[in-house]
C-alpha cells in the first residue's frame, strides 16, 4: 500500500448492462482494499464529482465507454496529462457531464495531482441485464491492475469472485 | 456545435445547426430566407420518442412516480411530484402538514440544482461571449465556483429528500419512504444560510449581464396560488385572463403533431396559440408572492414585476434560486416531524390530474386508474413541448434583428435565443441542430 490518500471512483448506472462495469470495480476494490483506499460509486454527476475527490491524492475514475471500439477493449489515460476523448459518449445530464467536469476541475484547479481514467468499451448498455462477457473480463483485469498498481495483495481466485 | 452554411443561389442562404450545444438531448434548427425576409423557421427534435405514457399502462399507480421520474436526469422530483399528486387526485386524497411541506423543500432542490446549472455553465457563457463554463472558467473562475456551490446545495437537498441526486427514489403516493432527521435537516440549514448568501450575488451579477434588446408581448401560463410562489400546487393562471383547475387543462391546451418534430408540440386553444411557460410566466404571474427581500434584489437587478425579454430569463432564474434558498430555510425552521412518513391511500377507479412547476414550467399529468389501482391510461406535458411553439415564434421575430448579419453570427445568436428556455429535449420526446436556408 503506497497511497495514503487514494480514492476508487466507479462511474455507471448498476441496472443497465455493461453501464454497470464502473460500479462494479469500485465494489470489486472496497473488498480488498485497506482503509486508506475509499471506494464509491457515482451516478457522474459533476458537482459532486469534483467534490467528492477534492483533497485525494490519486484518483482512478473507472466508467464503461462507447466509442466504437471493442467490446471490453480498456483504455487508459491518464487525465493529469489528456483530456478524455470525444468519442467515448460518456452520457451526461443536461449536457454536462464527466468530461465537463474534468476540464472544469482543471481549469479551476480542483483536478487531483494524480487522476487516471479507465474506460471499458461496452456491448450492450440494454436495462436489466448483467455484464457481457468481454466485458466481465476487462473488469477482472482492471480491478487487478488497480491493485497492482496500490500494490494490494491477493491472489488470483478472490479477484474472479469480485 | 456542428453546422454548415451554404447558399443555393446568389441570394439564397441556407444555415443549418446540425447539433445544438449546451441544450439536454437532440435537435436542430432550419432557417429558409428569402433576400431579407425570414420564410420558415423549423425546431427540428429528432431525439427518439420515448413512450413513457405506453409503458404506464398496467403498472401499478404507486409506480408512476419511480417510472416517470426516469423521463428527465435534470428534473425528475417535478415528475415524480406530478405523478404523485395526479395520483394522489384520482384517490380523493390531499397530503397537508409537514410532509406538504418537505415535498416543497424537495422541489427547492431540484429548482436550485436545475436553474444553477443552467445559469452558471450553459446560459451565463452566451453573455460573455464564450462558447462554454470551462473557458469561461479561465477567466472568471470564482463565478463558476459560486455555482459549482450552488449547485452542491441543490443536490444535497435532492440527495436528502430523495435518497439519491439523480433519479431520486424516496418520494411516494402519501408522503416519503424516510424523513429526514432532525440532525440532517440542522446541517442542512447550516449550508443553506451559505448558499443564500451566494444566491443574492448571483441575483446581482446577472444583474450586471448585457442583453439583447427582445421584449415580446407573451401570454405566460403558470401555477398560481394565493399564499406561495407555486411549486406543487395552485390553479393554472396566464396573464391574459385564463385561470382553471388541473382536471381542465385538456380543454383548454392540445398536444399537436408536427412533421418535423418527434416532440408534440402545445398549443393553447381556440387558435392553436403559443404560449410561455417557465421561469418569467412564474415570476410575472406570482411576483406578489415573493418576500420583499427578494423582490427588491430582483428590482435592483433590473427586473420589473414582469420580464418580457426573454435572455433576460438568466436573471430570473437567479431570482428563483434565491427563492428556493430562502424557502428551504423557512421550511426548516418551521419544521416538526409528522408522526408518520407517510399516510395510507388506497387506490378507487378514477382519472387524476396535477400540474406542478418543474424548473423549466407547467409539467402535467393525467393517469386513469382501476379499483386496484392498476393504470389503465396516462397523458404527461412536459414545459418543453409546451414552450416549443414558443421557441419558434420568437426565433421568427428574433432572426428579423439579425438577418443581415452573416450566417455564422445569426446562426449563434439563435442557439443563445433557444438556450434562453433552457429546453429539454429529453423531456420533450418523451430535441437540436441549425439550417438556414437563404433564396
Amino acid at each position: 500500500m503506497t497511497a495514503a490518500k487514494t480514492l476508487i471512483i466507479g462511474i455507471g448506472n448498476p441496472y443497465r448492462g455493461d453501464d454497470a462495469l464502473g460500479c462494479l470495480v469500485a465494489r470489486g476494490l472496497a473488498t480488498k482494499a485497506t482503509s486508506e483506499v475509499s471506494c464509491v460509486e457515482h451516478d457522474g454527476e459533476p458537482a459532486s464529482l469534483i467534490d467528492c475527490w477534492q483533497h485525494m491524492e490519486r484518483v482512478f475514475l473507472i466508467d464503461a465507454v462507447s466509442s466504437k471500439a471493442e467490446p471490453g477493449h480498456i483504455f487508459r489515460i491518464n487525465l493529469t496529462q489528456q483530456v478524455l476523448p470525444e468519442e467515448f459518449n460518456l452520457y451526461s445530464t443536461h449536457a454536462f457531464g464527466i468530461p465537463q467536469a474534468i476540464e472544469l476541475a482543471r481549469v479551476l484547479g480542483k483536478l487531483p495531482p494524480n487522476i487516471h481514467f479507465y474506460g471499458v468499451e461496452g456491448l450492450s448498455f440494454a436495462a436489466g441485464q448483467s455484464l457481457s462477457a468481454q466485458v466481465e473480463t476487462a473488469k477482472h483485469q482492471v480491478i487487478i491492475e488497480i491493485m497492482n498498481i496500490l500494490e494490494i495483495k491477493e491472489n488470483h481466485e478472490q479477484t474472479q469472485g469480485a | 456545435m456542428s453546422g454548415d452554411t451554404s447558399g443555393k443561389q446568389k441570394d439564397t442562404r441556407t444555415i443549418k445547426v446540425d447539433y445544438l450545444a449546451r441544450v439536454e438531448g437532440e435537435g436542430a434548427l432550419y432557417l429558409k430566407i428569402q433576400g431579407n425576409t425570414l420564410e420558415e423557421v423549423k425546431l427540428k427534435i429528432f431525439e427518439p420518442p420515448r413512450f413513457f405514457e405506453g409503458l404506464l399502462r398496467e403498472r401499478k399507480f404507486t409506480e408512476a412516480a419511480d417510472i416517470t421520474s426516469r423521463i428527465c436526469g435534470i428534473c425528475p422530483v417535478a415528475y415524480q411530484m406530478s405523478a404523485i399528486h395526479a395520483m394522489e387526485n384520482a384517490c380523493g386524497a390531499r397530503v397537508m402538514g409537514s410532509l406538504r411541506e418537505l415535498r416543497r423543500l424537495f422541489y427547492c432542490g431540484e429548482w436550485i440544482s436545475s436553474h444553477t446549472l443552467h445559469i452558471y455553465m450553459l446560459h451565463a457563457p452566451d453573455f460573455l461571449g464564450y462558447p462554454s463554463a470551462i473557458e469561461m472558467a479561465k477567466d472568471f473562475p470564482e463565478v463558476v465556483e459560486r455555482g459549482l456551490q450552488l449547485k452542491k446545495i441543490g443536490n444535497e437537498i435532492m440527495k436528502l429528500m430523495g435518497g439519491r441526486e439523480i433519479h431520486p427514489i424516496n418520494a411516494r403516493i402519501g408522503g416519503f419512504y424516510r424523513l429526514p432527521s432532525p440532525e440532517e435537516l440542522a446541517g442542512l440549514r447550516e449550508r443553506l444560510m451559505h448558499a443564500r448568501d451566494l444566491a443574492f450575488e448571483t441575483v446581482k451579477w446577472t444583474g450586471t449581464l448585457t442583453f439583447p434588446q427582445f421584449s415580446q408581448d407573451y401570454t405566460f401560463v403558470a401555477l398560481h396560488h394565493p399564499d406561495e410562489y407555486p411549486m406543487n400546487e395552485g390553479r393554472i393562471v396566464s396573464n391574459k385572463g385564463l385561470d382553471i383547475d388541473a382536471s381542465e387543462f385538456e380543454a383548454h391546451f392540445e398536444e399537436q403533431h408536427v412533421e418535423h418534430s418527434n416532440a408534440l408540440h402545445c398549443v393553447m386553444k381556440p387558435g392553436d396559440k403559443s404560449y410561455h411557460v417557465g421561469p418569467m410566466a412564474r415570476y410575472a404571474i406570482n411576483f406578489d408572492t415573493l418576500p420583499d427581500e427578494i423582490k427588491q434584489a430582483a428590482q435592483a437587478a433590473g427586473l420589473g414585476r414582469a420580464c418580457y425579454n426573454p435572455f433576460q430569463s438568466i436573471i430570473v432564474r437567479a431570482v428563483e434560486v434565491l427563492y428556493a434558498v430562502t424557502e428551504a430555510i423557512r421550511i426548516i425552521d418551521s419544521y416538526t416531524a409528522p408522526k408518520h412518513s407517510a399516510v395510507d391511500i388506497k387506490p378507487r377507479a378514477a382519472t387524476g390530474f396535477a400540474v406542478t412547476e418543474a424548473p423549466r414550467g407547467l409539467l402535467y399529468h393525467r393517469y386513469k386508474i382501476d379499483d386496484h389501482g392498476l393504470i389503465e391510461n396516462a397523458n404527461i406535458v412536459p414545459p418543453t413541448s409546451q414552450n416549443q411553439k414558443m421557441i419558434q415564434d420568437d426565433l421568427s421575430r428574433f432572426v428579423l434583428t439579425c438577418i443581415e448579419q452573416p450566417d455564422e453570427k445569426i446562426q449563434y445568436l439563435c442557439e443563445q435565443a433557444i438556450r434562453n428556455y433552457d429546453p429539454c429535449i429529453s423531456c420533450a420526446t418523451h430535441f437540436l441542430k441549425l439550417k438556414v436556408d437563404r433564396q
